[in-house]
């Protein structure tokens, strides 16, 4: 009797550890669980601070490629790597690799950067005037920056990020601006001092076209790849194919003078008017000048042209861009370092038709290309329709000025 | 002597009785918390199964291994609502852990109760992932509620119908898991708690960081 009850006291000792063992290994399975999660989001939070520093680092010193070893933070630690990245003929995007441990956990986040070019920028003002607003109908189809404030009355559309540096500004009650790409503020981009860097590609054995001068330069764009060039508006044109005309750089830099242009692009070139004086350094607009595979139709066009001065951008007082009939097309990229993108007598002539812009245009100073009236109609000058060549966004004509920073393409995580 | 072995044997049938019963409610009351515990268990599991997915896929909103295929990263979002997103990322494969740099679709949406009305639980529906124009595949992970709210860059709340996806900068998931069948409950019937156990889990804000590049 004695030995039954033994047997059985022991039976049901066992029997309630055995419980207690499964009940508590069902608690340590779910705390544990519960800490596995706490950890990845702590490795994957220790690993975007990695990136984060390395992308602070770049942007504070573009030729940064120390990376970081072992750097503890969070209780664990990350590293990184900074590689170039070949892409065809382009060597100029950088990746960078962030590898975090935490707890014996290992993860890693992969990001691809190019250089940041002014072309990327649907509309871009160093200093945008507080006196012009952005109104309802106004849209803005590709990235915008202003290093001054966003200035907006009504119901503008920004279709791609938008960014300033000194914040938003409404003119109207109620004003509701769609960012839909979204809006950071704070973000100041610098403008280059000058155009040194286009001008020394020109300059190089073969690169590219250069000419200092003190008359204005007259260049011709044919659909069929070639140019024709002269100085000055008598003597004989000069013809020659684009590629060989532009050299492996693909550049025309004209210095002293202005720089005349007009026709159809076959090719990729950058051509620019560079001069300290303020009356000379201007890119004058004769007539349209498009693309010969025109990228709207074909997005897998390669015509590609940026157009860049040291003061203003113009489109040219003549009969033929002054009648309504015919506006001007303008297809490429434009950069005016001191200046804007405007047209003669904006404010005075007739209207004048419509420029249609295919590109972008980043400028110091934003200056008119027409007037409106008391009616809210065009009464001088020309109307806009500004369209954004999207390929911009991964793309740019050849030696384009660039903001001086990186920016990140893609992030992998 | 006779009697005395009757008051034993009497005595003996009743503590063995007594401790017999104490053993098969003991072993009923256990069995049952055990079900009720591997049921939370099984809940937590499937949460984190199905958070880690989402979290996988939604952080790669806009991305592609070759930028040039995807230039625009606010094009991201096709389309999106309170229960459904569908969105371009470029997915991992086996033989491209960072995508092949082709775009692919990526389309989340919750499915009706009734495809899992086998289901003691009326309220579970399948949580479907579908890339491109793959078959629509789910598991029943005992996904009660999966709800978006999606946030502009200015921080306002977006309203739905979202006519233009390329405004939402950031957005809010919520999720929520419960077992889709649960013991029936002898012992422990004292539960102020539902019967199903249930997991929740919001992640406040998640924005991509390929959403707000270029």
């Amino acid at each position: 009797m004695g030995r039954n009850a033994i047997y059985l006291a022991i039976g049901f000792t066992i029997l309630c550890l055995m419980s207690g063992l499964n009940l508590s290994r069902v608690s340590v399975d779910a705390f544990t669980n519960a800490i596995a999660y706490q950890e990845s989001s702590n490795l994957l939070n220790i690993a975007e601070t990695g990136t984060n520093f390395a992308c602070n680092e770049l942007f504070t010193t573009p030729n940064w490629r120390t990376g970081f070893q072992n750097v503890p933070f969070g209780g664990g630690t990350f590293s990184v790597a900074v590689n170039m990245v070949v892409n065809g003929t382009d060597s100029s995007r950088i990746q960078v690799v962030t590898g975090a441990s935490y707890q014996g956990l290992t993860d890693s986040i992969k990001i691809l950067l190019q250089p940041s070019l002014f072309s990327k920028f649907a509309y871009f003002s160093n200093n945008e005037p507080s006196s012009i607003s952005w109104v309802t109908g106004d849209t803005v189809s590709g990235p915008y920056h202003s290093n001054t404030k966003l200035y907006v009355s009504g119901n503008p559309v920004f279709n791609g990020k938008a960014t300033t540096q000194g914040g938003l500004v409404k003119n109207s009650n109620p004003s509701n601006p769609v960012f839909n790409g979204g809006f950071q503020s704070g973000i100041s981009i610098t403008m280059p001092a000058d155009l040194s860097a286009l001008q020394g590609k020109a300059q190089q054995a073969g690169g590219g076209f250069y000419l200092s001068t003190t008359t204005d330069f007259y260049l011709t764009f044919n659909s069929n790849g070639t140019v024709n060039y002269r100085t000055g508006t008598t003597g004989a044109w000069t013809t020659k194919t684009l590629a060989s005309f532009a050299g492996t750089n693909q550049v025309v830099v004209i210095s002293g003078a202005n720089l005349h242009i007009k026709g159809v692009v076959s090719g990729q070139v950058t051509i620019a008017a560079i001069s300290s004086n303020s009356s000379n350094g201007q890119v004058w607009i004769d007539s349209s000048v498009a693309y010969n595979n025109n990228p709207i139709t074909n997005p897998a066009s390669t015509d590609m042209l940026g157009i860049c001065a040291t003061n203003n951008i113009m489109i040219t007082g003549n009969t033929n861009n002054d009648n309504p009939a015919n506006g001007v097309t303008v297809q490429g990229s434009l950069f005016s370092l001191n200046g804007g993108f405007g047209a003669d007598s904006a404010t005075t002539k007739k209207p004048a038709g419509t420029i249609h812009l295919l590109g972008g245009v980043s400028q110091a100073v934003r200056q008119a290309v027409g007037a409106v009236g008391s009616n809210g109609q065009i009464s001088n000058g020309y109307q806009k329709n500004y369209i954004y060549d999207q390929r911009m966004l991964v793309t740019a004509p050849p030696c384009f000025p660039t903001t001086g920073s990186y920016e990140i393409l893609e992030w992998w995580e | 002597m006779g009697s005395q072995v009757v008051l034993d044997l009497i005595a003996s049938s009743l503590t063995f009785g007594t401790l017999l019963l104490m053993a098969i409610r003991m072993n009923g009351t256990v069995s049952e918390s055990m079900q009720m515990y591997n049921g939370d268990l099984l809940v937590q599991s499937n949460i984190i199964t199905v958070v880690n997915m989402i979290e996988y896929d939604f952080r790669k909103i806009g991305y592609c291994a070759n930028p040039a295929n995807f230039p625009d990263p606010t094009q991201a979002i096709i389309y999106a609502d309170s229960t459904s997103i569908k969105f371009y990322t470029d997915v991992s494969t086996a033989a491209y852990p960072n995508g092949d740099g082709t775009p692919d679709i990526v389309y989340y949406y919750v499915g009706p109760t009734s495809e899992l009305s086998m289901t003691p639980n009326p309220n579970d529906r399948i949580l479907y992932r579908v890339v491109n124009n793959a078959p629509p595949k789910g598991a029943n992970l005992g996904v009660t509620q999966f709800s978006l709210l999606y946030f502009s860059a200015l921080g306002d709340t977006l309203k739905f119908p979202i006519a233009t996806p390329s405004q939402i900068w950031a957005m809010q998931i919520t999720v929520q898991v419960q077992n889709s069948a649960a013991p029936t409950l002898v012992y422990n019937t004292a539960k102020f708690d539902t019967q199903y156990s249930q997991a929740f889990w919001r992640q406040v804000r998640l924005a991509s960081q390929n959403l707000k590049s270029r």
